[in-house]
């Protein structure tokens, strides 16, 4: 009797379960449903109405338009590129360079790392618009100004703090004991650094770079205010596609589609790095 | 024999420093130079007429920038929005992911199959969620008014975002629609760590399933809550391109937030002097917000020890 009706609760249960994550699914999922659905229908099937949640006619002309035919005198394949090329050099630079400062940081003590950590705060604290001006002033006086190099210098820049703190968290997983055994053995901070806590702390590294990337791919302030013509990145260059007179949302959908490729592929190959990545980060 | 020892250890130790040294000092530099040049550059720049076209300050105005942007209708429409910006988007993002992130703590096949999905909208470039939501919120062509007219709920299709008393609202939606999933999971992960068998004593205390939550669970999740707190208040509030792009600030300038009002006036405008100004007050926000950030930690620390 009890046992039956422990059951009968449990199934309420899981129906309320259900209930909940399929409200929640909805809310994440269906406006991307929507984004893919509109890319590959025909244009005046994007203004009819009323709008039909299923295309009525499969096409992947939006997709032509914009990525091969080159009809907006645009040149996404361009951007495509520059955004990886930038995104992933720098992704790998700064989980390196990021765990090189967390590794220092971790085997140190008292006022200095204090004051590091703190100016790493503040760095990330203020890093957006409030410094567009500054930034766009000694990109100029340094000729950095619309170069893809001077962008992805920016980048590495002011993801390195973000890096340093991420990294810190995974250094202080790495006992201190193993340093002082490979010392004694005769082995240079360096040597140390680069064949035994690297290869250790392999899980941090991959995780800070794949979190810097999905950052990088994405950032907007920087990039619309330093990067200009066929040195753009994807972000800034998908905005020229919906401040046109006139808004051609199946092609604006068939860019945003192929621009979020590839940061939803990592999420689906890497999700325990990305979360581990969050709760790190906000476990500091 | 244990002279070499010590000298030994002096020069690894000297080693050590000068590794130390060699990694930390040159980023380290560069940050704080370059954050030097931010404040005082911009400091300098607002008390000055600079232009875009030539970046050379032309004459010393005094705090003219500062009464200008305070004065101005445009001006204040920014500050207050700014603050209803942050403090509306966390507030909601706050309310919505710390019960989902309960939910999420669940067992079972459901809940990681949701789980799974939980980080899209984290993880889509801003751009293309703010291109969606613009889209979405449409007055003629989007999902939303279409739905809602079909349904019979709307005579007229509403203006979502071209209409003066609604526009800011429409993006506070899609910056919660992007941030509060993110926040549920790491909520989640917080709960699970929550040491299970505090639970067990606490319901053979006989402790209701709601004081269970308030003297259990709240207490356990509350560091990582208030971080992410802290955190996603300052991605709010350094956020550029939900604004920039769905509505550009306006209609009238009436869903205008500081960053994106820095961004016009200096490269739509052209006027370098009274951005700067409106950085330093962007600035001023930002380290009111930094100062209740570093509190925290500290309270953190202090817990810890």
């Amino acid at each position: 009797m009890s046992a039956a009706a422990s059951r009968k609760h449990t199934i309420i249960i899981k129906v309320l379960e259900l209930c909940v994550a399929i409200v929640l699914l909805g809310v994440i999922l269906l406006p991307l449903a929507w984004l893919v659905l509109i890319s590959v229908r025909p244009v005046a099937e994007v203004y009819a109405y009323p709008l039909s949640f299923w295309p009525q006619e499969f096409t992947l002309n939006a997709y032509r338009s914009v990525w091969v035919s080159r009809e907006y005198n645009t040149n996404w394949v361009t951007y495509f590129v520059n955004t990886t090329i930038i995104s992933v050099g720098a992704g790998i630079t700064v989980a390196f360079l990021g765990m090189l400062i967390g590794y220092t940081l971790s085997r140190m003590r008292g006022r200095p790392v204090q004051q590091t950590l703190l100016l790493f705060v503040i760095v990330q604290l203020f890093e957006g618009p409030a410094l567009i001006i500054p930034i766009y002033l000694v990109m100029n006086w340094l000729g950095l100004y619309d170069t893809r190099i001077g962008y992805a210098l920016l980048l590495i820049i002011f993801f390195l703090p973000f890096a340093a703190l991420l990294s810190l968290s995974f250094a202080h997983s790495v006992p201190v004991e193993i340093d002082e055994a490979a010392k004694i053995d005769g082995c240079s901070d360096w040597q140390f650094f680069y064949k035994v806590f690297l290869p250790a702390s392999k899980v941090g590294v991959v995780t800070v770079g794949l979190m810097a990337f999905l950052l990088m791919w994405g950032e907007y302030p920087f990039a619309l205010t330093l990067l200009k013509g066929d040195n753009r990145t994807v972000s800034t260059a998908l905005v020229d596609l919906i401040s046109g007179i006139s808004v051609y949302w199946n092609n604006l959908a068939a860019a945003a589609t192929i621009s979020s490729i590839p940061v939803i592929l990592v999420l689906i190959f890497a999700q325990r790095h990305i979360v581990s990545g969050l709760t790190m980060g906000s476990g500091k | 024999m244990s002279a070499t020892l010590e000298s030994n250890e002096n020069d690894l130790l000297r080693g050590t420093r000068a590794f130390r040294r060699r990694v930390l000092l040159l980023p380290i530099a560069i940050l704080v130079a370059l954050m030097l040049f931010a404040f005082f550059g911009l400091a300098y720049y607002s008390l000055h007429r600079v232009t875009i076209y030539t970046l050379v300050p032309d004459g010393f105005v005094g705090l003219s920038n500062y009464i200008s942007f305070l004065t101005s209708r445009a001006g204040q429409t920014a500050f207050l929005n700014t603050l209803i910006w942050i403090g509306l988007t966390v507030t909601c993002i706050t309310l919505l992911g710390v019960p989902v992130g309960l939910f999420l703590a669940r067992e079972g096949i459901i809940i990681r199959v949701t789980r799974a999905f939980m980080l899209v909208p984290w993880v889509l470039p801003g751009v293309v969620t703010a291109a969606l939501f613009r889209w979405f919120f449409h007055t003629q062509n989007g999902v939303l008014n279409s739905l809602l007219l079909d349904w019979g709920l709307i005579e007229r299709p509403i203006r979502w975002l071209s209409s003066p008393d609604l526009a800011l609202y429409s993006v506070c939606f899609a910056i919660i629609w992007r941030l509060f999933p993110m926040f549920a999971l790491v909520t989640a992960a917080a709960v699970k760590t929550v040491d299970r068998s505090l639970y067990d004593a606490a319901s053979i205390d006989g402790a209701s399933a709601f004081n269970r939550f308030r003297y259990v669970t709240l207490p356990g999740i509350r560091p990582q809550v208030l971080t992410m707190i802290l955190l996603v208040t300052i991605w709010v509030s350094n956020n550029l391109v939900f604004v920039n792009v769905m509505t550009g600030g306006g209609p009238i300038g009436r869903s205008q937030t500081m960053p994106n009002l820095i961004y016009m006036t200096a490269f739509e405008v052209g006027d370098i002097g009274l951005a700067s100004a409106q950085s330093i007050i962007n600035i001023v926000i930002l380290v009111l917000i930094g100062a209740l950030y570093i509190r925290t930690l500290r309270n953190r620390q202090v817990e810890d020890a």
